[in-house]
C-alpha cells in the first residue's frame, strides 16, 4: 500500500513526510522489508523540486551554502573549543580555494551543483 | 592488538559536530587508536559527509556517495580504511564504499569502520589496561538509529550484552541500566520547523533515562550527544527536569577508563555543564 501510494505521488501530498525521523526503526520491523525511509526521502525530494515547501529551504539554505563555500555545516562557536582544538592539533583546515574549485567541477560532473541550484535557487558566492 | 611489523593505518574522519563542537571525542579516538597500535591520520581538509542534506531531501543518495568519494580520494589520499566517530557519517561512508556502483569508476579501495567497532573488537584487551574503576557507574545506553538500524548490511550485535555498547560497558564492569525507550530515536533528526510538534520525542526518551537512575548516557554518535545536551539544557531552563544526565561518546568513555584525562583528552568541560561536571568527575575518578 505504501509503495503504491509512493508511486502515485500520494505520499508527497501529505505533510506527514516531514514528521519522519529517518531512524529506520520501521524498516527493521517491516515484515516485507519495505525501504520506507527511501520512500519518504524520495517524496521529500519531489516536494522540494517543485518548491512546495519553502520552510525547509528557509531553514536549511545556509547548510548548503556552507557546504559549497567552506566544506562543513557546523562551526566552532566557542573559544574554549577553539583552544582545545589548537592545543590538541585538531585544526583540520577548511577547503582551500583550489579544492573548492575542484569540488565544484566534481559536483558539476555528478549533476549535484545543478541539483542544489535547482532546489535551493542559490548561486556560488 | 597487532604487531608493529604490520601496523594498521587509518584515516580518522572527524565529522562536523565532533570537530567543531565536541573535539574531545576526536582526541579520545586518536589516543585509543594509538593505544591499539594503529597509525592514525586526519584528512588534509574537511568536507561534510552531507548526510544531513540527504535526509532533508535536498540531495539524493548518489550525491552523498559522490561526496564520500571526493572525501576519500582527494582529501584522505585514498586510504585502506576510514574510521568515523558518528553514525550519520558511518551510514554515508559505509554505504558509498560498499554499495554504490560509482565505486568501480572511482578506484576507491577504502572500507569504513566506526570507532565503536574498533573498541568493541579490542574491548577485553583495553579493559585489562583500565586504570579507573567504574563499577559504581550506572550508564544508560543509546546506540543511535543509523548504526543500530543500519539498512544496508550487517552490524556488530551484542555478544555478552544487548548491543555493541553494552558489550563495551560490560567489559569495563560498568552497570548498564535498562530503560523503556532504549531503542527509540534521540529525536535529533527532527525537521527544525516542526520542533514544537515533535519535541515530545527526545523529551520522552530523556524522561525514561532519568527514571532509570543513570549517571551518564553512553552513545556512539556526536549528533545524538548534541541532541541530548541541547534538549536537556532547554528542559532544565523551563524547569521541566531537575537534573541533566551527562552524555559520553564511547571513545571518551574508554579513554577515561584507561586513565586519560577527562578534561585534557576527553574534553568533558566542552559538553557537560559546570554544575554536573564536578559530580561526574568524582564518579569517573573513583
Amino acid at each position: 500500500m505504501l509503495i503504491y501510494a509512493a508511486k502515485k505521488g500520494l505520499i508527497a501530498e501529505s505533510e506527514d513526510i516531514w514528521l519522519c525521523l529517518n531512524c529506520h526503526i520501521c524498516e527493521a520491523r517491516c515484515p516485507n522489508s519495505v525501504k520506507i525511509s527511501d520512500l519518504v526521502l524520495d517524496a521529500r525530494r519531489k516536494v522540494l523540486e517543485r518548491r512546495g515547501e519553502d520552510r525547509v529551504l528557509e531553514f536549511y539554505s545556509s547548510f548548503v551554502r556552507a557546504l559549497l563555500n567552506g566544506g562543513v555545516i557546523a562551526f566552532v562557536t566557542s573559544s574554549k573549543v577553539e583552544d582545545f582544538k589548537s592545543e590538541s592539533g585538531l585544526n583540520v583546515p577548511m577547503l582551500t580555494e583550489a579544492l573548492k574549485s575542484e569540488l565544484h567541477d566534481f559536483l558539476k560532473k555528478m549533476n549535484l551543483e545543478a541539483r542544489l541550484r535547482e532546489v535551493m535557487g542559490i548561486e556560488r558566492e | 592488538m597487532r604487531g608493529s611489523e604490520e601496523r594498521r593505518e587509518v584515516v580518522l574522519y572527524p565529522g562536523c559536530v565532533s570537530l567543531n563542537k565536541y573535539p574531545g571525542i576526536l582526541k579520545s579516538s586518536i589516543e585509543l587508536l594509538r593505544l591499539l597500535n594503529i597509525n592514525v591520520k586526519l584528512p588534509a581538509n574537511m568536507l561534510c559527509c552531507s548526510r544531513p542534506l540527504e535526509r532533508l531531501g535536498i540531495i539524493g543518495e548518489e550525491h552523498t556517495s559522490a561526496l564520500a568519494y571526493f572525501n576519500v580520494t582527494k582529501l584522505m589520499g585514498n586510504p585502506d580504511e576510514v574510521v568515523v566517530v558518528c553514525n550519520g557519517c558511518y551510514l554515508a561512508f559505509r554505504r558509498a564504499l560498499e554499495v554504490n556502483e560509482l565505486k568501480k569508476d572511482m578506484e576507491v579501495k577504502a572500507k569504513c569502520s566506526h570507532i565503536a567497532e574498533l573498541v568493541w573488537s579490542n574491548r577485553r584487551e583495553l579493559a585489562e589496561k583500565a586504570k579507573v574503576k567504574l563499577d559504581k557507574l550506572k550508564v544508560a545506553i543509546h546506540v543511535g538509529c543509523h548504526y543500530l538500524f543500519y539498512p544496508h548490511g550487517s552490524i556488530v550485535r551484542g555478544e555478552e550484552g544487548e548491543d555493541i555498547l553494552e558489550d563495551i560497558a560490560l567489559a569495563f564492569n560498568v552497570n548498564v541500566v535498562d530503560y523503556e525507550e532504549r531503542r527509540t530515536c534521540c529525536g535529533g533528526t527532527i525537521v527544525k520547523w516542526l520542533r514544537g510538534v515533535t519535541s515530545s520525542i527526545p523529551k520522552r526518551k530523556l524522561e525514561s533515562i532519568a527514571e532509570s537512575g543513570a549517571d551518564v548516557i553512553l552513545t556512539m554518535c556526536p549528533y545524538c550527544l548534541r541532541t541530548f545536551n541541547r534538549v536537556q539544557q532547554r528542559l532544565k531552563k523551563l524547569k521541566e527536569i531537575e537534573r541533566i544526565v551527562p552524555t559520553l561518546h564511547v571513545s571518551q568513555f574508554a579513554a577515561i577508563a584507561l586513565g586519560l584525562d577527562p578534561l585534557k583528552v576527553a574534553g568533558l568541560h566542552l559538553q557537560v555543564p559546570a554544575q554536573e561536571l564536578g559530580a561526574l568527575r568524582k564518579l569517573l575518578t573513583a
